[in-house]
């Protein structure tokens, strides 16, 4: 354990002092003013609480977490930590639970389901609310407030008002136990991606629109050609967020539901085998997969809808 | 094709509470645009000039549809057009920053109108043969008249005519189609050579310039062969050098598609070297209205005699008394000037009553003369353009300065003293209290014998 932290911390120093010497060596021949000696040491004094910060709670899980899910790390044993048999054994054993369905297959499958349908519905809510309120008519600071309201209230006090709200049937039910969590989860987010659209929007032109106007487009057809292409960055950085974010769903099938099979999600079958079956190695095995599946999806994302090169 | 009709347009903004506190603590007008009354002819280019605020873009923009007209009346053709929407108008506009959708090409830019864009066509059937359909729009015109009309013998031929309409089917059909794509094609095509742009027309906004993309606007208008075009200060982005070569390229394609232009801006050069007719504009109202040289040799007012001109008219508060042959100015250091009445024809009769008056007396730089006669004054200043030289002279024992500009190269230095006279005929005269010429005629230019 101290070990690899020692490890990490050594190659993430190194990379740090390679840089500061880089730019130190720059600074020392450029005669541009950006690179003057005094102000890379200021800029680089500013990072080092980030680059601390980071290090703990970012880069130093992750590769401890890449290293336990190949060790048989058990939160009973928390001093006996060796490696899982021939070091492969948990990716064996998450192979096995795959293809012989077990839970993490409903994981899986129920995670898919949550993603594809959420992804849409809570960028799609927030469009439309997004539009709703973009206008400077009276009243629309209202609505406003109404809509971001969910997202500044806590995750579990919602889960455990909507628990009241959802006849107890529907949560125990196959695939309507997760639509009634897409529908929490969309109500509860969309609002903070309903903010982001209203940025973007007010930056469209106006003489767009107006242009648009003259030359015989109706609402529908300015909507396509003007405001869909100028709100194209921001969907792509709302698209991977609410993406990523989707992924990780837990909070809601955990508080509203118990752990079943009709409602357990990747990251709630990570936490109780992590937490309550104490698998930490296991656990790690998951995660590791599940960051390889997010990262690809993210990447194919960015490469067909990010910003065409010039 | 197209004229314009606004017929006692109004425009009131709404107002926020602090606004509307300020304007009746103030007492200004919540109008932006006040009692605005202009015919333009079809074909004709016309100019809104004047300076920031004043209304001219509110106007150029409830011709387009993109603002509410607040009250009176607008007519597009003969059709009245208060409630019709921009898009239904037929118009076509160039913003002040182009306006090009950021996402398409120029062909994109240019054939967007197009594609939208439905014409009625001859309906034809499968094997190329003309359909042929009664009259609907006699047939209803017809039911119509018959339900107005209000004795028997009024009815009896109506209805006679009506029977045989409705089944005489020689009338084309006629349906609502969208442009070919050959048609757009050959139409953007066509535009881009006009304009020059041919080679721009895979490009996106973004990879051309100022001057390209005014172009591209102003193909974007042109290939929809609009009633009328409407010009935002289309020129204003632009540098000096590509803005007058701009200028002369927008009158030839005037010229050249004989169609309604109306012109908004606020470069009175723009407004001078462009218009058929000119209309000169302040805080919403119309101040003027005529062509550029009885704008610039007869202004209404002592606004449009000072902002229309460069360098501007030289104004001096005077006092005027005309006697039977000649008048006598006392200039503001009670210098006096005499000027030949028959030299100041068609002076309202009230003023040359023989009574003293308070007049502005106006007088462009290029009318001043330096010579060995006249009145005293000292150089202040001298500035050489090239083709003419501006001199800044302070009158003698008043604080007043003037302009003059002469033609050739002066000698003059600053502090010389120089005599200076202008002629009755080149002189505006102004009443002091309400800014308006005295002379007899009104804001069109017409002879206002009152």
């Amino acid at each position: 354990m101290l070990l690899i932290t020692l490890i990490v911390l050594g190659i993430v120093m190194t990379f740090f002092l390679v840089v500061f010497v880089t730019d130190m060596i720059k600074s020392h021949k450029s005669k541009n003013q950006k690179y003057h000696k005094s102000e890379v040491i200021m800029a680089f004094v500013f990072l080092a609480p980030a680059v601390v910060m980071m290090f703990f709670f970012v880069i130093l899980p992750i590769f401890m977490s890449l290293g336990y899910s190949f060790t048989d790390y058990d939160l009973m044993r928390p001093s006996d930590i060796g490696i899982a048999g021939d070091g492969f054994d948990n990716f064996r054993q998450l192979w096995k639970e795959l293809s012989e369905h077990g839970l993490i297959l409903d994981a899986l499958i129920n995670t898919a389901l949550f993603v594809a349908l959420v992804v849409p519905i809570q960028i799609g809510m927030a469009l439309l609310l997004a539009l709703f309120v973009n206008n400077k008519k009276r009243g629309t600071t209202i609505f406003k407030v109404c809509f971001f309201a969910p997202v500044a209230i806590s995750l579990s006090v919602t889960a455990y008002i909507w628990k009241e709200i959802i006849p107890v049937d529907d949560l125990n039910t196959r695939y309507i136990a997760i639509i009634w969590i897409v529908f929490l989860s969309a109500w509860q987010g969309c609002g903070f991606q309903m903010l982001i659209f209203l940025s973007a929007l007010g930056n469209i032109r106006k003489d767009l629109y107006e242009a648009a106007k003259v030359d015989g487009a109706n609402v529908f057809q300015r909507f396509k050609t003007i405001t869909l292409p100028g709100l194209r960055p921001t969907m792509l950085y709302i698209l991977i967020t609410v993406f990523i974010g989707a992924c990780r769903v837990m909070v809601q099938p955990m508080l509203l539901t118990t752990y079943q099979s009709q409602t357990v999600t990747i990251s709630l079958f990570m936490y109780k085998q992590g937490m309550e079956y104490n698998h930490v190695g296991y656990s790690c095995t998951v995660a590791l997969f599940m960051t390889i599946f997010m990262g690809s999806i993210t990447f194919l994302q960015r490469k067909l809808l990010g910003e065409k090169k010039k | 094709m197209a004229s314009i009709l606004l017929k006692h347009i109004y425009k009131e903004y709404t107002h926020s509470k602090k606004e509307s506190k300020k304007i009746v603590d103030q007492e200004l007008s919540p109008f932006a645009v006040r009692d605005f009354n202009l015919e333009i002819k079809d074909g004709e280019f016309v100019v809104l000039v004047g300076p920031s605020g004043c209304g001219k873009s509110t106007t150029l923009r409830m011709i387009a549809g993109l603002e509410d007209i607040t009250g009176g009346e607008l007519y597009i053709g003969d059709v009245y057009s208060n409630n019709v929407d921009a898009s239904k108008r037929d118009i076509a506009m160039v913003f002040q920053n182009y306006a090009l959708y950021p996402h398409m090409n120029s062909y994109q830019n240019m054939s967007y109108g197009l594609k939208l864009r439905k014409i009625p066509k001859v309906a034809l059937d499968k094997e190329h043969h003309v359909i042929y359909t009664v009259d609907k729009a006699r047939i209803k015109e017809l039911k119509k008249q018959i339900k107005e009309a209000k004795t028997p013998e009024e009815v009896e031929p109506l209805v006679a005519e009506l029977e045989k309409v409705e089944n005489d089917k020689s009338v084309p059909k006629m349906k609502m189609v969208h442009y070919s794509k050959q048609e757009i094609d050959e139409k953007v095509k066509r535009a881009a050579d006009i304009l020059d742009i041919t080679h721009l027309l895979d490009r996106k906004p973004s990879d051309m310039s100022g001057g390209q993309r005014q172009r591209v606007a102003l193909g974007r208008a042109l290939v929809r062969d609009p009633k009328v075009f409407l010009l935002d200060e289309p020129l204003s982005n632009l540098d000096a050098k590509l803005r007058a070569s701009m200028r002369s390229e927008i009158v030839k394609l005037h010229k050249r598609v004989k169609t309604t232009f109306v012109y908004v801006t606020h470069d009175q050069v723009e407004a001078m070297t462009m218009g058929d007719r000119i209309v000169v504009m302040k805080d919403g109202i119309i101040q003027q209205v005529g062509t550029p040289s009885e704008i610039y040799d007869h202004p209404f007012n002592t606004f449009v005699a000072g902002f229309i001109g460069t360098p501007q008219m030289n104004f001096f508060e005077v006092k005027f008394k005309a006697g039977s042959k000649d008048v006598l100015i006392t200039l503001p250091n009670s210098k006096e000037v005499k000027l030949p009445l028959k030299e100041l024809e068609d002076i309202k009769d009230e003023y040359i009553d023989g009574s003293e008056k308070e007049l502005v007396l106006g007088v462009r730089g290029e009318h001043i003369v330096i010579g060995s006669s006249g009145v005293e004054a000292t150089v202040s200043f001298v500035e050489i353009l090239g083709n003419t030289t501006n001199i800044l002279c302070k009158l003698d024992d008043s604080d007043i300065e003037f302009n003059v500009t002469v033609q050739e190269r002066s000698e003059l230095n600053s502090g010389d003293k120089v005599k200076v006279s202008f002629s009755g005929k080149n002189v505006h005269l102004f009443d002091k209290e309400s800014g308006r010429t005295i002379y007899k005629f009104d804001l069109e230019g017409n002879k206002d014998e009152k």
